[in-house]
C-alpha cells in the first residue's frame, strides 16, 4: 500500500510540469541568479575601488594619502577626469596647510555617482575618512618621532597602517563564509525550494477533495488516518529525492559552472540527519498548509505567500547582516532560518552545537505541524459526503 | 417458481439531521434493494438524496434507524462497505495525471491485499468497461466517454456487489452514453445492484427498475417502473364534469384543474380512449401521450418546487 502511495505520488509529480518546476527549476533557477549575485556584488565592489585624484596631486601629503587609499584598496585611476564609473576625490589647494587645523571646512571633497548602491557609497567615504585620519596619524607620528622621517614612504605606510590596525575575530561563524557567496545563497534557495512542495501537495489534496477521489477513498478498506500517513510517507520520501538533486546541484553544478569553490558536507551521518530533517520538516509544514487550504487559489496564495514571507524573514533575499536587529531577530522563529542553518553548518569548516539546537527546533516545528495537519484532515474527512 | 432475488441493501426508519438543522434530512426513510436491480433515487436540488447515500454508503451516521446489508451478515457495516459497496461519483474521482493502468492499480491495491489478485482484477475491469485501447494512456487525454468508463472501471476494480451510480453519463456524446448504459445493463445482469441518480428521467426510465422519489427527505413515493405501460395526458379548456369524467373507463387522475392523465397498460383500450376523446373534442385543449411515466410523475410531484 505504502509503495503503491508512493508510485503514485511520484508519477503524479513527475509527470506534472508545473510540479517539477516548482520542485527542481525555481530553487536552481534561483541558486544560481542569487549566487551570481552575490559573487558579482563583491566584483562591483571592487570595481567600485577605482578612483581618480584630482587636485594638488603633488604634495606631500597626496602623495600619502594617496598611497594611503591604495592600502585601503583603492585603484588610483589614471584618468583624472571624472566619469561616472569612477569615483573622483578632489584634494583642495589648502590640504596641506590646513589639515591639521581644529576647525575650517573639510579639504577633501569625495564625487560618487548615485548610481552606486547606498551601502558602497557608505563604505568609499568610510575609507577615505579613514584615510584622512590615517594621514593625521602619520602626521603625528612624524612630530613624536614614532615614524621614521628618512624611510622611505611605503614604509611609513605600513608604520602608520599597523599603528591603525584592528584585530578581528569571527566567532561560530564558518570561515568559508567570507570567501564564497554560495554559502549564503545555496542553502537559502535550497531549503526554499525544498519548502516550495507546498504547492505540489495542496493541490493533490484539494484536487482528491473536489472531484471526489477521497469520497470514494472512505467506501475504501484502508482508514483515512492511514492514507494520510501513507501520503506524509511517500512525499518525504519524494522530497529527500528533491533534496539529494538539489545538494548535488547547489554544491556541485553551480559552484564549478560560476567558477567558485565546490561546497562540500563535511559530515555523511549529520549531512543525512540534516536533510531528513529538512525534509521532514518541509513536508510537515506542507501537510499543514495543504489541510487548511480548500482552493487551488488558497493553495497558491497561503502555499506560496506563506514561504515567501518566511524566506524574507530567514533572511533569504536581503541578508540578516543588514536587517534592523528587530526584523532580524524574526529569523530565530523561522523553519526556514533554522533549515539554512543546518545546512549551512554542515557545510562550513566548523561543526558547532548550533547544529543539534537546529535539528531539534526543526524535529519540534515538523511534530507539531504534522499534528495540527491530520487533526484537521481527520475533521474535514469526517465531514466529506456525497457530493 | 421463479427465484426470488436476494435483498442486498434494506433501510429501516432512516433518520438523519446536520447539525443545527431545524428538520430531518433524511425522515424515517425504509427501502429495500435487491440483487440484480438499478433502484433511482430521484428528488428535486436539496431533497435529501445526497445525505441519503451518503448515509447507505457509511459516509454519514444515522441520528435513528438502521442500514443492514443482509447478504453479509457475518460482517460489520463498515466492512460489508468496504468490501462490497463501490461508488462512482459524478466527477472524475480519479488521478488525471496517472495512465489508466496505474489508476486502477493504484485503486486496486488499497481495496485487495492479495496481490496475486491484483492483474486479474486490473484486467477485468478493463475488460467490462472496454478500455483496453487506452490502458497506457495518461487519463487527462482521455475522452469524456472514456474519462466515464474509467470512473465506473475503477468501482468495477473494486469486485463491489452494489454499486452507487452519480449521472455517470453527465457531458458525454449519445453514442458513448449508450455504451455505458449498455455496461450499466450488463452489470445488472451480472447481478450487481445499482443505486443511480441522475436528472435524465429517459436514462433512469430505460436502466432503473424501480423508483424512489424523495421529497423534503421523505419517500413520497417508491414504484416499479413497467415499460409496458402507457401514459397520456390531456388539458381542457373547463374543469370536465362527473359525467363527462365517467366516459374514460381507464385509470384517470387528476393532475389539476383542467389537466388530467390516464394510466393505461392494455393497448386493447386505445379505442374506447380515442371515441372518449372524440366526444369531448370542443373541450381538448391539448393531448400528450408518454411512455415515461417517470418524468409525468417527477413533474407531478415536484412541479410547486421548481425555480
Amino acid at each position: 500500500m505504502l509503495i503503491h502511495t508512493l508510485k503514485k505520488e511520484a508519477r503524479l509529480i513527475a509527470n506534472d510540469l508545473h510540479s517539477l518546476a516548482v520542485l527542481l527549476l525555481m530553487p536552481i533557477v534561483f541558486m544560481v541568479i542569487m549566487t551570481m549575485a552575490s559573487s558579482q556584488s563583491q566584483q562591483s565592489i571592487q570595481q567600485n575601488l577605482v578612483l581618480s585624484v584630482a587636485g594638488e596631486n603633488n604634495s606631500q601629503h597626496s602623495l600619502v594619502i594617496t598611497k594611503l587609499l591604495q592600502a585601503q584598496g583603492f585603484i588610483i585611476s589614471a584618468n583624472k577626469s571624472r566619469t561616472e564609473q569612477v569615483s573622483q576625490l578632489i584634494i583642495n589647494p589648502q590640504f596641506d596647510q590646513q589639515i591639521l587645523m581644529r576647525q575650517g571646512t573639510s579639504q577633501l571633497q569625495l564625487i560618487i555617482s548615485d548610481d552606486l548602491a547606498p551601502q558602497t557609497r557608505l563604505l568609499l567615504r568610510e575609507k577615505v575618512k579613514a584615510c584622512l585620519a590615517q594621514l593625521k596619524l602619520y602626521l603625528y607620528m612624524l612630530e613624536t618621532g614614532d615614524l621614521d622621517a628618512d624611510a622611505v614612504i611605503d614604509e611609513q605606510i605600513n608604520a602608520v597602517i599597523t599603528a591603525s590596525d584592528v584585530n578581528y575575530l569571527l566567532i561560530d561563524t564558518p570561515a568559508k563564509a567570507l570567501h564564497n557567496p554560495a554559502l549564503n545563497s545555496i542553502p537559502a534557495w535550497w531549503v526554499f525550494g525544498v519548502y516550495f512542495i507546498v504547492l505540489p501537495v495542496s493541490l493533490t489534496f484539494i484536487n482528491e477533495r473536489n472531484n471526489g477521489t477521497l469520497v470514494r477513498l472512505k467506501t475504501y478498506p484502508i482508514s483515512m488516518a492511514r492514507y494520510f500517513y501513507n501520503k506524509a510517507c511517500a512525499y518525504t520520501l519524494v522530497s529527500l529525492v528533491q533534496t539529494v538533486l538539489l545538494a548535488l546541484i547547489g554544491c556541485v553544478v553551480i559552484p564549478y559552472c560560476l567558477d567558485l569553490p565546490l561546497l562540500s558536507l563535511n559530515s555523511l551521518s549529520l549531512s543525512v540527519i540534516a536533510l531528513i530533517s529538512l525534509s521532514v520538516a518541509a513536508i510537515s509544514f506542507a501537510l499543514f498548509l495543504a489541510s487548511l487550504v480548500s482552493s487551488y487559489e488558497q493553495a497558491i496564495v497561503v502555499g506560496g505567500g506563506v514561504n515567501i514571507i518566511l524566506a524574507a524573514l530567514s533572511g533569504f533575499m536581503v541578508p540578516l547582516e543588514i536587517m534592523p536587529s528587530n526584523l532580524a531577530a524574526l529569523a530565530n522563529g523561522s523553519p526556514m532560518y533554522w533549515s539554512a542553518q543546518i545546512l549551512r553548518l554542515i557545510m562550513g569548516e566548523t561543526m558547532t552545537h548550533s547544529f543539534w539546537h537546529y535539528s531539534v527546533l526543526l524535529w519540534g516545528f515538523s511534530l507539531s505541524c504534522f499534528s495540527a495537519a491530520l487533526w484537521i484532515f481527520n475533521k474535514k474527512m469526517r465531514n466529506l459526503t456525497w457530493n | 417458481m421463479a427465484k426470488i432475488a436476494p435483498i442486498m441493501l434494506e433501510l429501516q426508519q432512516l433518520s438523519f439531521a446536520y447539525k443545527g438543522a431545524e428538520r430531518l434530512t433524511v425522515d424515517a426513510v425504509s427501502l429495500q434493494l435487491k440483487q440484480g436491480t438499478c433502484t433511482a433515487i430521484l428528488g428535486p436540488n436539496g431533497a435529501g438524496k445526497s445525505t441519503l447515500i451518503s448515509l447507505m454508503t457509511g459516509l454519514l451516521a444515522p441520528a435513528a434507524g438502521r442500514i443492514e446489508y443482509p447478504h453479509y451478515q457475518q460482517l460489520s457495516l463498515k466492512q460489508a462497505i468496504a468490501k462490497k459497496v463501490a461508488l462512482v461519483p459524478q466527477d472524475f474521482a480519479f488521478y488525471e495525471e496517472l495512465t489508466v493502468y496505474d489508476n486502477l492499480a493504484f485503486f486496486v491495491a488499497i481495496s485487495e491485499k492479495n496481490r496475486r489478485l491484483h492483474a486479474q482484477y486490473i484486467e477485468s475491469a478493463i475488460a467490462a468497461c472496454n478500455l483496453q485501447a487506452v490502458t497506457n494512456k495518461r487519463a487527462s487525454t482521455l475522452s469524456g466517454g472514456y474519462k466515464r468508463r474509467l470512473n465506473i472501471a475503477i468501482a468495477l476494480s473494486k469486485q463491489p456487489d452494489i454499486i452507487f451510480l452519480d449521472e455517470p453519463t453527465v457531458g458525454i456524446d449519445p453514442l458513448s452514453r449508450d455504451a455505458i448504459i449498455s455496461l450499466l445493463q450488463d452489470l445488472k445482469k451480472q447481478g450487481k445492484t445499482l443505486i443511480y441518480t441522475s436528472h435524465l428521467l429517459y436514462e433512469v426510465a430505460q436502466l432503473c427498475d424501480d423508483v424512489v422519489f424523495i421529497k423534503d427527505g421523505k419517500v413520497v413515493a417508491n414504484q416499479a417502473i413497467n415499460s409496458a405501460q402507457l401514459t397520456l395526458n390531456f388539458t381542457t379548456r373547463n374543469r370536465l364534469s362527473q359525467v363527462q369524467l365517467a366516459l374514460f373507463t381507464e385509470q384517470l387522475t387528476v393532475i389539476s384543474e383542467a389537466h388530467y392523465q390516464l394510466t393505461i397498460s392494455d393497448t386493447k383500450l386505445l379505442g374506447s380512449l380515442f371515441s372518449a376523446l372524440s366526444q369531448l373534442s370542443d373541450e381538448i385543449k391539448s393531448v400528450n401521450f408518454s411512455d415515461n411515466q417517470i418524468e409525468l410523475l417527477y413533474r407531478a410531484l415536484f412541479s410547486e418546487q421548481a425555480c
